[in-house]
């Protein structure tokens, strides 16, 4: 695909433009979100709740909080 | 002092500037559409994380609606 | 053409004498370069592009922008969700937003006060008597008319905020003047639908959220 046909096809007519600038905020936001709670979940392992859950015996039936 | 009445007289057809009835149809429509379209994705990326939005429109993308599936095991959940 | 346009004094002549000395010593010169124009044109040969087509550059520019602009929209957003979120409920207070009543335990014609949010939630359970009683009360003779039928979703329970209308006392169970409740701050008379009938409360007791699960009741 040249360059001309990139202009043509995303920049010439300005709604196409500032839609895909939404679109792509959209797709941004969400592989951003996933991306840092990856990395932090990979970066803090063994110390979240889903991991510490499975050391507590008996944690799997009945449980009770205060 | 006569009238004279004529068949011919010169109308202005209804219109907005330069907007009128047959080039917002046949011009303006196409763009217009865009911009809808722009405009709702736009709403779309500043409701992305209100639940009522997320139930009903992004758990629904395929594939990529899987990000909004929170799953929260039983004994977890409140209530 | 050149000649005209030296003997005119320019601005810069006029601040620099000695450019207009120059130059007339030149006009009396008779050499032929003057003839010709002493500008060199530059030579911009090594920079001009072999196509020239600028959609590159532009592309590149309007790529720039619309990052700029995804990541401001990302961001305000964000920002925006943050302030929002921030006053909604957290999952502590969500935890506590709910309450469960266990209603085979209470008799007929009995009082309980359970504790939802804070507040005391009143809870009778109605002998016919009262229901008939509650349904039998002549609208207008009501400060705040509501019927016992938009009170209550099963008749024999009465379900309400121990919330005295008027300032916010707690009012008494199964006295006032209405056999209903009453408030001993300023002397509020409540009836057995939980309607103000005398005193300076202005409106009824508040009915909460909540539905019958078996014999189960969930307020909120």
């Amino acid at each position: 695909m040249s360059f001309s046909t990139v202009y043509k096809v995303f920049f010439k007519r300005n709604s196409v433009f500032v839609g895909t600038i939404f679109l792509s905020a959209f797709v941004f936001q969400s592989v951003f979100d996933s991306g840092v709670t990856k990395w932090f979940e990979h970066h803090n392992k063994g110390k979240l709740w889903k991991d510490v859950k499975l050391q507590i015996p008996g944690a799997e039936e009945g449980e009770e909080e205060d | 002092m006569m009238q004279y009445n004529t068949h011919f007289g010169s109308k202005v057809s209804p219109h907005l500037g330069r907007l009128n009835f047959k080039n917002l149809f046949f011009n303006y429509s196409p763009n217009l559409m865009l911009w809808g379209g722009a405009s709702l994705v736009g709403v779309f990326v500043f409701v992305e994380g209100w639940p009522l939005f997320q139930q009903n429109f992004f758990q629904k993308i395929p594939y990529f609606g899987e990000h909004w599936k929170k799953e929260i095991p039983p004994e977890d959940s409140i209530n | 053409m050149l000649t005209t346009f030296i003997k005119q004094p320019t601005s810069l002549q006029k601040v620099f004498p000695v450019l207009t000395r120059c130059t007339s010593l030149a006009h009396l010169s008779t050499s032929t370069r003057l003839g010709k124009s002493t500008y060199r044109t530059p030579d911009f040969g090594n920079v001009i592009k072999e196509e020239r087509n600028s959609d590159k550059s532009r592309i590149y520019t309007y790529f720039m922008v619309g990052s700029l602009g995804l990541l401001s929209s990302a961001g305000a957003k964000s920002t925006v969700e943050t302030f929002i979120s921030s006053m909604s409920a957290s999952a502590d207070v969500l935890a506590m937003a709910k309450v469960e009543v266990n209603l085979a335990a209470i008799p007929e014609g009995k009082n309980v006060v359970v504790k939802w949010q804070g507040k005391p939630v009143f809870i009778r359970h109605r002998t016919p008597h009262e229901i008939n009683e509650a349904n039998s009360v002549d609208m207008t003779s009501l400060k705040d008319p509501q019927p016992d039928s938009d009170r209550v979703q099963n008749p024999e329970w009465l379900i309400m905020l121990g919330i005295c209308t008027h300032l916010g006392c707690v009012p008494i169970g199964e006295s006032g003047d209405f056999g209903g409740w009453f408030c001993p701050c300023h002397g509020s008379h409540y009836d057995i639908s939980g309607r103000i009938r005398k005193g300076p409360a202005p409106s009824n007791l508040e009915i909460p959220q909540y539905e019958f699960d078996g014999d189960k009741l969930v307020v909120g």
